[in-house]
């Protein structure tokens, strides 16, 4: 069984050319104008990656109606079809980091700022930049919540599981979050649980992803 | 070939036993059991909301049966479609892609997923003018449709489900498609299982035919079969029912009054012995559109009835 | 060959083939010892299953009109394997009946039928070269 198909992901992705704007431009924009230097942990970024990642999700499994029979029944294995809807997913994520960072790396923030009069700015760039990648964490702990939510829904399976998986993953961010200053075992064994939370809900979405009734 | 040689039997590929399936308690598919064997051609016929969609995606593993099984070559059917279901083509009534695809672009997502020939599926394009690089939600309904059906075609599948495969084509494009089914079956030795809800559809292609009606198959019978063995009869009325005598094995159909005269569907593997019966009325043979249309009224009458 | 099948009427398609078939050898279009086209040739010509076609084939080689050779195919009967001339009496006898009853129930009587019948031998090549017309008596 081949693995990898150009055209399934490109079909996919194409669905999601949308939300990956809205996370692209609204990471990229947003990082134009705070004045304090940036630490990655605003809200608005948060935010704008909390609908990024549920628009995504939605858009990959939505099909409009009578698409998703088409695609489920060209002949891949489900197990392929979910790894790619990951993928797609992953790589909307990847491309609205990449943006973020460019416009960081690039200096655009740098001369917006001092554009804007901004006496911190250069000093303050350097450390800036770690800020999508704390935004890349937050994709990894949200898309797979995102993800699973669906194909959960799909399978007409009653919400419980729905709001335990959605809870997990902003919980785990958050608590990552308040303790990211704090030496010690905490922050890191805080990650490594959040690490096993995306893989169980990758692999939980690959299992009832298999057992979808496709729906016309 | 299909057994030819005095054996006769031709391989089951696609098996329904006791089939069943609920939506929200509503039964939409009762104990049914049909079959579809290599070379052979089967139409399931029956009027919208008969159940004849829900039994397609069950034989496609899209959905799973309340009860009752149904394995395509021995395997079931959801376990086969998790795995892709090779072997199996399936058109059904709106399953599209997404529009801005273009039947090139259809062609190499399928190339992608399994065995497929371009050739085929170029040739049979173009068999109605369609461009290869036009978006899908461009073409007209029965475009797309024959655009899905080459795209079935193509793969070269044991077993070709599909679901009113024709709607949408003009007359011509009708016939070249239930030609290229027919030779489908014959020179691959597959099954194909076509529903439709026209009759005369049914006659031009199908070597069986399965009527269902509200989720239960009322008839499941060789067409060659049907029209040897049916028989319309006209009597006048003051001769009463009809009643077989002299072991002659009969099987009531239909019935109407019209007037003075009744008029009488019967089975009979022995239709020569029918001249008696008919007491001089006349002894005509039915066209399924008309055994259809007496079978389910007289099924309405009897439920009525009871 | 060609044959045209009438998949509406509720006459059985291996039936049509057998009539047709028998007519045109009775017409001579099908002449003694001809191959007639496989069974998967026919099968394609007429789309229809091979099933339909072994089941014509073989009803015809029991009436006596064709002969199946293993390995080489389909063949007109020869001149003389041809219907035996009593059963040959008794089917035309059967089609004359037929004829007769339907055209009744149409409206017709005998004389309008014969009539249409010679019309309709004039299309057969050959039929009428035999015998110049001639008067037929009831």
């Amino acid at each position: 069984m081949r693995f990898f198909h150009p055209m399934l992901l490109s079909y996919l992705g194409r669905k999601t050319v949308w939300p990956t704007l809205l996370g692209a431009a609204g990471l990229a924009i947003f990082e134009l104008f705070p004045s304090a230097p940036l630490s990655g942990r605003e809200m608005l970024p948060a935010a704008i990656i909390v609908a990024h990642v549920a628009w995504v999700s939605w858009a990959l499994a939505r099909l409009d109606k009578g698409e998703m029979p088409f695609l489920y029944t060209r002949g891949f294995h489900w197990d392929v079809i979910w790894w790619h809807r990951v993928a797609v997913a992953a790589l909307s994520a990847l491309a609205a980091i990449a943006a973020s960072s460019l416009v960081l790396w690039l200096g655009l923030r740098t001369a917006a700022q001092i554009g804007m009069g901004d006496s911190l700015y250069p000093l303050v760039a350097r450390r800036e930049s770690w800020a999508p990648m704390y935004w890349l964490v937050l994709y990894v702990l949200l898309l797979p919540v995102g993800l699973y939510a669906f194909v959960r829904a799909e399978h007409e399976a009653p919400l419980g599981g729905l709001w335990l998986a959605i809870a997990i993953g902003p919980t785990t961010w958050f608590a990552w979050n308040l303790l990211a200053g704090t030496a010690g075992w905490l922050p890191r064994a805080l990650m490594v649980a959040g690490g096993c939370v995306v893989v169980a809900l990758l692999w939980a979405g690959q299992r009832l992803h298999r057992n979808v009734e496709v729906a016309s | 070939m299909t057994g030819l040689n005095g054996s006769g039997m031709s391989m089951a590929i696609l098996e329904a036993k006791d089939l069943r399936r609920d939506f929200s308690g509503v039964s939409a598919l009762d104990g049914v059991n049909l079959s579809a064997a290599s070379g052979e051609v089967v139409a399931l016929l029956g009027p919208n909301g008969a159940g004849k969609t829900t039994f397609l995606r069950l034989a496609r593993g899209l959905i799973e049966p309340s009860g009752g099984t149904v394995s395509i070559d021995g395997c079931a059917a959801r376990v086969l479609a998790a795995r892709g279901g090779r072997g199996v083509a399936a058109v059904g009534d709106a399953w599209e892609p997404a529009g801005w695809i273009s039947a090139d672009g259809l062609g190499d997502l399928q190339a992608s997923a399994g065995p497929f020939s371009r050739r085929i599926y170029g040739r049979w394009c173009e068999q109605l003018n369609l461009s290869p690089y036009k978006a899908f939600r461009q073409f007209s309904k029965g475009q797309k449709r024959w655009i899905l059906c080459g795209l079935a075609l193509a793969t070269s599948p044991r077993l070709l489900l599909m679901d009113e495969p024709a709607d949408g084509l003009d007359p011509s494009a009708r016939l070249l498609l239930y030609q290229a089914l027919r030779a489908y079956a014959n020179d691959h030795d597959a099954a194909v299982v076509v529903t439709t809800h026209i009759c005369g559809d049914v006659e031009k292609v199908a070597d069986r035919v399965a009527i269902i009606d509200r989720g239960h198959l009322i008839v499941d019978a060789e067409l060659e079969t049907l029209r040897h063995e049916v028989r319309q009869i006209t009597r006048p009325s003051e001769a009463g029912p009809i009643v077989p005598g002299n072991g002659c094995a009969l099987e009531i159909l239909g019935h109407r009054r019209e007037g003075a005269v009744d008029l009488w569907w019967l089975r009979t593997s022995n239709p020569e012995a029918l001249s008696s019966l008919a007491g001089g009325g006349e002894i005509r043979p039915v066209a399924l559109e008309d055994l259809y249309l007496a079978v389910t009224a007289f099924r309405s009458r009897l439920e009525n009835a009871s | 060959m060609y044959l045209r099948l009438d998949h509406h009427s509720g006459e059985p398609i291996y039936r049509q083939i057998v009539e047709a078939v028998k007519y045109k050898v009775a017409s001579g279009e099908l002449p003694p010892d001809v191959q007639l086209p496989s069974i998967r040739v026919m099968a394609g010509q007429l789309s229809i299953n091979p099933r339909t076609v072994v089941k014509a084939y073989e009803e015809l080689e029991h009436a006596g009109v064709v002969i199946m050779r293993h390995g080489q195919g389909v063949f007109v009967g020869s001149k003389h394997g041809v219907v035996p001339a009593g059963v040959r009496r008794e089917k035309l006898a059967d089609l004359a009946r037929r004829l007769l009853a339907e055209g009744a129930r149409l409206g017709a009587d005998p004389e309008e039928l014969m009539k249409i019948i010679e019309e309709e031998a004039r299309h057969i090549p050959g039929a009428m070269e035999r015998e110049p017309r001639r008067k037929v008596r009831i």
